[in-house]
């Protein structure tokens, strides 16, 4: 008896779906990745901004300008709280509207003046 | 040729778990840069709660004398959500003056670890309180470096030209005495009954600060000088038949610049003066003047306790043993320069008038050579228990150096390391401030200050200058110190405040002058440390030390002790690095 040869209508209609499947999947994967590297890329430039913002108070501290600073509560004088805070809105896949955002940070510093 | 059916199947399923794999690939490499997001976040909190805790620390450090006990596992948590926390505070090893403050921040993943060395300026004598140190303004008013560690003022001093006294015990002074300087004497002349013309000192006396909480007044001792004085004798003039004789009086007078004290009591060179009065025989005719009156004068040392309210004589070449006959007077006693004192204990010491290289010791009667000195003197003092000189030693290294002898001398013991600057930096490429180090460590030099405007004046067989620049309670020695260091430019840095749009432009030598604490082991600035040295201003082309908004005169330095109610620190803690 004669084998028969090439693919079955089957194989190749199994194999396209296959093929199908793994390629739209991977597909999907990557537009969500891209999208969510985009707003990590968002975020980034606030927080460093904040961070930088925090370094840049605390150096301003260091020099004698305490004016804008409070008092940690419960301490004698010279210990300070330095705030920094940035808002930013982005825009979220599915709302029309972007979204605010913010990031807070702050620490203490001990300012003494030149002579203590 | 035969062909194998499923062969596309197989493959499609290849290729399938193929993508997967992919797929599995990027979603874990996504996911780091997702948590490396998220954790960058976190990281700015646990770094600022790492901060938070090591300024809490040396805060608490500062300002609570049981910091040891407040500090060992101390947690805390900011308002934005680091948590910070902290062992105790070790000694760095090798460097039993430096301690390292390890602080611990967290926030969620991120874990940040911050570390402070700070420099521990300690009190060398445990059973007194910390000094009010207190010098001139060049303006002659008093400053004080109070128990915050600013210098403030408190107003005119009495007598800017007198030393500034103190140790252990309160602040003293020479003041303008009250009224005349010298009793009022009348007495048979060549002319008759007139008042006698003394040759007298101008009248002065000691005074100390009476310093309160919000107050500060001077109280003034009463002078040994006066009428009704514990050293003051006098004996009327008498007539037996037609025979006069006049009156005797016995004073001493304070005199000289010189001021030393230990605790309450205040030690002042002084005159002791006598007027032993006319003798004559009185005739129908008058009167027949036999010996005229006269005044006798020497030299002599006195001590006032204020606790006791009285005055005594430590040294006296003078005895009185009948207020109508001539004194004994020491003949072979050497003359002290009363610009000059120092005490060891009780036992006196000063150097000779006339001779700055011989060094004079106190008896009861008399003033003897006790040492030669191979250099020149500027003064005495006594440190641990011991006479010190406060010596001229010429020129070193450009720098005019005077020292205090015996190993007391900074320029050799605060050669030390100056600590690297840190500040924020601002980065134009990522537009944004980095903290970096500014400065890198610098070797720096000190010599003692105290003779800037006396070294021209100052020449060998002359007079000493009495310049008290040393301020000395218990083990605890302080003086002004002039530091120098050499920096290179780096003309493409920008700088934060305080550092000014010069700064480093140019490669520079500074000199800075400062306060030393000298504690029997090592010297420190005080009370700031080296880290306050990196900031401070160079001085002006004056004689004056810049000490905040105040110039202040080298001259003269005092370390008081005034009770308070408060237990405060006995040490100071001053930052030298972070990282």
């Amino acid at each position: 008896m004669r084998r028969a040869s090439g693919f079955s209508l089957a194989e190749v209609l199994l194999a396209t779906l296959f093929l199908c499947i793994a390629f739209f999947g991977y597909l999907a994967l990557h537009q969500r990745l891209i999208y969510s590297n985009w707003k990590i890329e968002q975020r980034q430039a606030p927080r460093e901004e904040v961070r930088s913002a925090l370094v840049e108070r605390l150096a301003r501290a260091r020099s004698g300008e305490t004016s804008n600073l409070e008092p940690v509560e419960g301490r004698v004088g010279g210990l300070w709280r330095v705030r920094a805070f940035k808002t930013w809105t982005e825009t979220v896949r599915g709302r029309p509207e972007p979204v605010e955002k913010s990031l807070h940070l702050d620490t203490f510093i001990g300012v003494r003046r030149p002579g203590w | 040729m035969r062909r194998a059916r499923g062969n596309v199947l197989i493959m499609a399923l290849f290729v399938s778990v193929f993508l997967y794999f992919l797929s599995v690939a990027l979603v874990a490499q996504n996911r780091q840069d997702v948590l490396l997001a998220v954790t960058l976040e976190h990281r700015a909190r646990a770094d600022a709660a790492a901060r938070a805790g090591l300024e809490l620390a040396l805060h608490v450090m500062r300002t609570d004398p049981s910091w040891p006990q407040r500090l060992d596992g101390a947690r805390g948590e900011l308002e934005t959500g680091g948590a910070w926390s902290l062992p105790l505070p070790s000694p760095v090893p090798g460097h039993p003056n430096l301690l390292e403050i390890r602080s611990e921040g967290v926030s969620g993943i991120a874990r940040v670890t911050r570390r402070r060395i700070v420099e521990e300026i300690a009190l060398a004598s445990e059973d007194s309180l910390g000094p009010h140190l207190f010098a001139l303004t060049g303006n002659g008013e008093l400053a004080m470096l109070g128990p915050d560690f600013r210098w403030s003022l408190l107003g005119p001093a009495p007598d800017p030209e007198s030393w500034l006294a103190a140790s252990g015990g309160p602040l003293f002074s020479h003041v303008p005495g009250p009224g005349q300087g010298a009793p009022r004497i009348f007495d048979l002349t060549p002319r008759g009954m007139e008042q006698v013309n003394l040759v007298v000192s101008p009248a002065q006396t000691v005074a100390w600060l009476d310093l309160g909480r919000e107050t500060a007044s001077w109280k003034e001792i009463p002078p040994p000088d006066q009428p009704g004085g514990l050293l003051f004798r006098e004996v009327e003039a008498r007539l037996q038949g037609n025979r006069y004789e006049g009156p005797g009086v016995e004073w001493y007078s304070l005199t000289g610049r010189a001021l030393q004290a230990r605790g309450t009591v205040v030690y002042s060179h002084a005159r002791h003066e006598f007027y032993r009065g006319a003798r004559g025989t009185l005739t129908e005719a008058g009167y027949v003047l036999e010996e005229p009156g006269r005044q006798f004068g020497s030299s002599a040392l006195l001590a006032h306790d204020v606790a006791t309210g009285k005055w005594s004589v430590l040294v006296d070449l003078m005895e009185v043993f009948d207020l109508r006959a001539d004194p004994e007077i020491r003949a072979d006693s050497r003359t002290p320069d009363t610009d000059t004192l120092g005490m060891v204990e009780s036992q006196p010491y000063a150097l000779e008038a006339g001779n700055p290289r011989s060094v004079l010791r106190g008896g009861s009667r008399d003033w003897s050579l006790d040492r030669q000195a191979s250099g020149l003197s500027r003064g005495l003092f006594a440190y641990a228990g011991r006479l010190r000189m406060h010596t001229s030693e010429g020129s070193r290294d450009g720098l005019p150096g005077v020292c205090l002898s015996e190993g007391l001398d900074p320029g050799r013991d605060l050669a030390l390391d100056r600590p690297g600057v840190r500040g924020a930096l601002w980065d134009s490429s990522t537009r944004s401030f980095q903290e970096r180090e500014l400065l890198p460590p610098k070797r720096i030099r000190a010599n003692l200050l105290g003779d800037l405007n006396c070294s021209e004046s100052f020449q060998e067989a002359g007079g000493n200058d009495g310049t008290n620049c040393v301020a000395i309670q218990g083990k605890d020695l302080y003086a002004f110190v002039r530091l120098r260091t050499e920096y290179l430019a780096e003309p493409e840095t920008e700088y934060l405040p305080p550092f000014t749009e010069e700064f480093l432009k140019t490669s520079q030598r500074t000199e800075t002058v400062v306060l030393a604490h000298f504690n029997g082991q090592r010297w420190q600035i005080w009370p700031g440390g080296l880290a306050e040295f990196s900031v401070l201003p160079p001085p002006p082309h004056s004689t004056l030390v810049e000490a905040g908004e105040l110039q202040l005169s080298p001259r003269s330095l005092a370390a008081a002790s005034y009770p308070e109610g408060a237990d405060r620190p006995r040490s100071r803690y001053a930052p030298l690095v972070d990282w």
